[in-house]
């Protein structure tokens, strides 16, 4: 950083009149002209930031350098703070700066830092617009969704390229999970919606879409007769239920209401109108992982059972099986490291365009809890 | 086995990269230099970023005695030379090196060839058995035949429990004549589409850009055509010699070394009309249509429209260097070139009469490749005080390296009360917009081989038309034995380059 760090909100305070004037300011300073100097700004996109609570701000401003290291930016974060009985809005600016590169040049990203009561939500659509660089990508990152539950205002909805969400892993209730997804389905009119617990599930995916990567086990795809998920989470896992929506979606199976009303068990029909019974489990190990522990898919053909089953091993490690009655097991080995919260941001904001899959697999989500609409109840 | 993957329906809206089969690499030649210096590196950082695949291992095959171990020590020891990775302390290093597996042999004995072959399928079966292989052919050309027919003959060009794919290093022949011997005996062992033929170039992002550039963005492809350029310029400078390698240089020249491949890449990825699809086979059908429209080149226009040069002692940033003559192993009356300039023309819709200049050097003030594209001056002058031609030309440049971007240089007015105009330069660099360096060209061309990606390979017809092009040139020289002129260490060029283009009333850029 080059600014001193004086106060408890990163960087110095600036009138919101005079946050430009002041850049500028830092910058001819810094940069000369901007042209063949070492220190040169860099913008690619804006990432705007909400948060509530002062650890999370300081676990967020962590994040910044790696953030900034991948993509240069102009980061505005909004720390609504509860316990400020104020609208009144203070500012603060600051910038981060690489280390120099090998060629001598150091990128540097600008940081406004906006701080308010909950009162002063609704000044900040009129705050933010003039505050973004023109021309460049808006990203909103909402790690509690306080963006969604507080910003209704259209015109700045309409300015965001992408709203990057941090659906809790886990959460409470059905009932909870059902509300984000019609959400995230609201939402997705507006804006680009991703969710970083989707983005969790890439190495998941992947193990279950390579199973069926041939032409000759397509018609293992078009037979499954069971699937079950098993998480590690003591609650509702988001984690395993984006992971039904999203196979039932791609594979175009409608959700029939399903006898269970404990939402462990869950009924499909195929495009050929076979049943697909699907499980969601806890799985029989403790480990302190949110993420999924197993997923096994069935297929009947020709009165022959094929498992493919895919199973958190050590060191991130998803091992793949194929079990065919008759022939010798086939496994196999995928890396599935996870990301850190920095990392997946990064991945997040290199994205542009519409991210269908998810939204698509978060629609059948709802159906599945639309279908089954009788009276929502409390599991684990 | 073939790869239906685009069929899946839960392969849709993948983000992920996506990571290949389990599979083994074998190296060919491993002892050599390029496996130091550029594979091992590469696959050290796809290691490293989880990309390589689970049950990867790499079988090294050189010729002098060596235990695994010791090839392992080496290994690390280049690793710590040429990684951009931290090698002290790197947890991974040890797992890394655990997947290489020294083989030694002679290429030219098919025993060695069985051996290999046993050898593989105890490693495969100690894992799953699928058996996907992909042999890199990292060894002088004059290997490449024993290596092909004995990989044919001991059955290890294709196998039933998984796919066998090919990669073979530049250069991919000498002349015609060689080049489709070369796809000859590899056709006879190979199939078109196991044979990959690597070209570093377009593993490099800029110029897999010049793709995105032009037919991502609507601004550009509406003026890239003879109404709006005037002309182009292809410049592949670089400010080293032949750094010991005289020998191989003497026998080469820089026609073959980097017009043949990297130069008419450039040109056919910047000229070619825009593919149906970016798939391997249609870019590259585009791409091969370039070449076949440039003008054959007649023994005249060769004499009036090829220049080559041979750099001569001097001094480059405050150091005497010796010229090519003067250079270890280089005879006295040598006439191989070191520099390179040319005018070309494509003959189609689009470029019709518009030249192509290319130019490539040895000892040049500087590196540098890149396309500058000249654009027609404004139909009229309006500006009194400016005479007609004064004005400099519109020119955009995709700078491919060190300095990789974009830039565009237009005219704007200097400031005060005078009518001065002065060009100005507007700059896209990669460095300022995205933090991170791009990826090493080889790693990206080792991980799309692997995944059974060509579309950054060369296609035999394409590596056999820019032979076919540049063949005659080959011939003219030969049976031209005057002196080759001589240019200054430092300079750009020989004079007869700078008149290529003066006598049209043009220049080369400047760099
Ligand atoms: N070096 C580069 O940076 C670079 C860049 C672009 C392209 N290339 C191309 O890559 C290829 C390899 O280049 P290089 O520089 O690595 O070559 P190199 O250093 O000369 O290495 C040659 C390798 O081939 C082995 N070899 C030769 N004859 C053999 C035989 N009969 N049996 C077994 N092994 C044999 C050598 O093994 P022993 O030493 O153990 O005998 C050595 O490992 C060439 O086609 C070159 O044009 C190289």
């Amino acid at each position: 950083m080059i600014l001193p760090n004086n106060a408890e909100i990163t960087g110095i305070k600036v009138k919101l009149s005079e946050i430009e004037k002041k850049f500028s300011d830092i910058w001819k300073n810094t940069t000369g002209d901007g042209r063949d100097k070492a220190v040169v700004k860099a913008s690619t996109l804006n990432l705007i930031i909400t948060i509530n609570d002062k650890n999370q701000y300081l676990n967020t401003l962590n994040l910044i350098p790696e953030v900034t290291f991948h993509n240069p930016c102009r980061i505005i974060m909004i720390l609504i703070n509860p316990e400020l009985d104020t609208e009144r809005i203070t500012s603060y600016i600051s910038a981060f700066c690489q280390p120099p590169r090998q060629d001598g040049v150091q990128l540097c990203s600008e940081l406004i830092t906006l701080e308010t009561g909950n009162a002063g939500i609704n000044h900040l659509p009129g705050i933010l617009l003039p505050l973004l660089l023109p021309d460049l990508p808006v990203f909103l990152w909402s790690p509690n969704n306080l963006f969604l539950n507080n910003f209704k205002s259209q015109d700045f909805h309409k300015n965001i390229e992408r709203v990057i969400l941090y659906s809790p892993e886990t959460i409470d209730s059905i009932d909870e999970l059902y509300k984000m997804a019609g959400y995230v389905i609201n939402a997705s009119e507006t804006s680009k919606i991703s969710d970083m617990t989707w983005a969790r599930l890439t190495g998941w995916r992947e193990a279950v879409a390579r199973f069926f990567d041939f032409q000759e086990r397509e018609q293992y795809l078009n037979n499954i007769s069971k699937i079950s998920i098993e998480h590690f989470s003591k609650a509702v896992s988001t984690h395993a239920y984006l992971m039904a929506g999203w196979i039932a979606s791609r594979l175009d199976w409608t959700p029939v209401n399903s006898p269970d009303n404990k939402r462990h068990h869950f009924i499909f029909t195929g495009p050929s109108g076979n049943q697909i019974d699907l499980f969601i489990k806890k799985a029989p190990s403790d480990k302190n992982d949110q993420c999924l522990s197993k997923v096994e898919i069935q297929s009947l053909v020709q009165n022959r059972i094929i498992t493919f089953s895919a199973v958190q091993a050590k060191n991130n490690i998803i091992k793949t099986i194929i079990k065919d009655q008759n022939s010798e097991p086939v496994y196999n080995y995928i890396q599935n490291a996870q990301p850190d919260n920095a990392r997946l941001l990064c991945y997040e904001l290199d994205f542009i365009k519409k991210d269908t899959i998810y939204i698509e697999a978060v629609e059948k989500i709802w159906q599945i809890f639309n279908e089954n609409k009788r009276e929502t109840v409390e599991i684990y | 086995m073939e790869d239906k993957s685009n069929e899946n329906p839960l392969r849709q809206g993948m983000r992920l990269i996506r990571t290949p089969q389990p599979c083994t690499l074998i190296i060919f030649g491993a002892t050599g230099d390029l496996t130091r210096r550029k594979l091992i590196p590469s696959l050290f950082s796809l290691y490293n970023q989880s990309l390589l695949p689970q049950n990867f291992n790499i079988i090294a095959f050189a010729r002098r005695p060596k235990t695994t171990e010791e090839f392992r020590r080496d290994m690390a020891d280049g690793l710590k030379e040429f990684s951009e990775f931290q090698i002290d302390k790197n947890p991974g290093l040890d797992r890394f090196l655990s997947l290489i597996h020294y083989h030694r042999g002679d290429f030219t004995q098919i025993e060695t060839h069985e051996k290999l072959k046993k050898f593989l399928q105890k490693l495969e079966d100690k894992k799953d058995g699928q058996r996907n292989r992909l042999h890199y052919l990292a060894t002088p050309p004059s290997q490449y035949d024993s290596i092909i027919k004995n990989l044919g003959t001991a059955q290890l060009a294709r196998n039933e429990n998984g796919w066998t794919r090919i990669i073979i290093e530049k250069p991919f022949g000498r002349d015609l004549q060689s080049a489709l011997e070369l796809n000859k005996i590899t056709g006879d062992v190979f199939t078109e589409d196991q044979i990959y033929r690597i070209d570093h170039y377009l593993g490099k992002e800029t110029v897999q850009n010049i793709l995105v550039f032009r037919f991502a963005n609507g601004i550009f492809e509406p003026i890239w055509n003879r109404r709006y350029i005037d002309h182009v310029q292809i410049t592949v400078a670089e400010n080293i010699g032949v750094e010991g390698r005289g020998r191989f240089f003497e026998e080469t020249g820089i026609l073959r070394d980097i017009v043949q491949n990297h130069m008419l890449q450039l040109l056919s990825l910047f000229a070619m009309e825009p593919p149906s699809a970016f798939d391997a086979n249609a870019v590259r059908d585009e791409k091969v249509k370039v070449l076949k429209a440039i003008s054959p080149l007649s023994r005249q226009y060769i004499k009036n429209n090829v220049v080559r040069g041979q750099y001569a002692a001097g001094s480059l940033m405050a150091k005497s260097l010796s010229g090519y003559l003067q250079e270890e192993g280089i005879p006295d009356n040598s006439i191989t070139e070191t520099y390179v300039a040319m005018k070309l023309f494509i003959d189609n819709w689009r470029w019709a009469s518009v030249p192509f200049y290319l130019r490539a050097g040895k000892r040049l003030p500087k590196r540098v490749t890149e396309i500058a594209i000249y654009f027609k001056d404004a139909p009229l002058q309006i500006f009194g005080d400016v005479t007609e031609g004064e004005i400099p030309a519109n020119v955009l440049t995709l700078k491919i390296q060190p300095d990789e971007g974009i830039s565009l240089k237009f005219d704007s007015k200097v400031p005060g009360p005078g009518g001065n105009i002065r060009p100005v330069n507007m700059d896209f660099r990669y460095g300022t917009s995205f933090g991170e360096s791009p990826p090493d060209a080889y790693e990206r061309l080792l991980l799309d081989a692997m995944i059974g990606d060509s579309t950054l390979f060369t296609r035999s017809d394409e590596n056999e038309k820019a032979w076919e092009l540049l063949t005659p040139i080959l011939h003219y020289w030969q049976n031209n034995k005057n002196r080759v002129p001589q240019y200054n260490i430092g300079s750009w060029g020989p004079k007869e380059a700078d008149d290529l283009l003066n006598k049209e009333n043009r220049a080369w850029r400047r760099l």
